[in-house]
């Protein structure tokens, strides 16, 4: 099973991960990914998400599908767009799989992969400017 | 003429996020990125720094452009 989406509204993780529950997997792996105040001296205020929807979907399916295949996983990944405030969750990647080891690996490389490839965009609103993502290295 | 997209930063740079190209004098996806950057000034130092998707797909400068229907300039992506 694999469920990836783009969306404006709020990420409800009770009910995703009711998606992911099977009784064939002994292991669900669940990333929640936030909008953080402090980078360095940076305070960020909020987040705007922007998105190449249709191929950023693309890519995302890939992903997934890649791990699905790899691990025998089924695989949830949803990503917001538009303004998010402090603590907002901006991406969820669920990764259930039978045993423990996989569901890591396979969350760690979709969010890396993201991070990457995946045509997503940030403007973020912080305290003395208005910055893009990608305009300074930020692995975090 | 081929449809350019633009997204995040560039569309304020350039002033609009889609623009129509001739792209019959490019053979590569190299020859796009010059191209684009002759054509849309306001770009040109970013545009060195973008990834290019043809028809939606990454592909590299050497790739050879076969029956395209769009190039998208990819900027550094931020999402997470």
């Amino acid at each position: 099973m694999i469920n990836v989406r783009l969306q404006q509204e709020p990420i409800d993780v009770g009910a995703t991960y009711q998606e992911l529950v099977n009784a064939k997997f002994g292991a669900v792996n669940m990333f929640v990914g936030t909008i953080r105040e402090w980078t360095g001296d940076i305070q960020t205020e909020k987040i705007r998400y922007t998105a190449y929807k249709e191929m950023a979907m693309k890519e995302l399916s890939k992903l997934a599908h890649e791990v699905e295949a790899k691990y025998d996983a089924d695989v949830v990944v949803i990503h917001r767009l538009g303004e998010l405030e402090l603590t907002d969750i901006a991406v969820f990647i669920g990764v259930a799989t039978p045993h423990r080891a996989a569901s890591y690996e396979g969350s760690r490389f979709i969010i890396e992969n993201l991070k990457k490839r995946v045509p997503i965009w940030k403007e973020e609103v912080d305290t003395d400017r208005v910055r893009w993502g990608g305009e300074r290295d930020d692995a975090h | 003429m081929t449809p350019i997209k633009l997204f995040a930063f560039l569309v304020q740079k350039a002033g609009f996020s889609q623009v129509e190209l001739d792209l019959s004098d490019c053979k590569t996806v190299a020859d796009v990125r010059q191209l684009v950057s002759k054509e849309i000034p306001a770009i040109k130092a970013d545009v060195a720094k973008c990834m290019i998707a043809v028809n939606m797909e990454f592909q590299p400068d050497d790739c050879l452009l076969t029956d395209v229907s769009e190039i998208a300039i990819i900027p550094p992506v931020s999402g997470g």
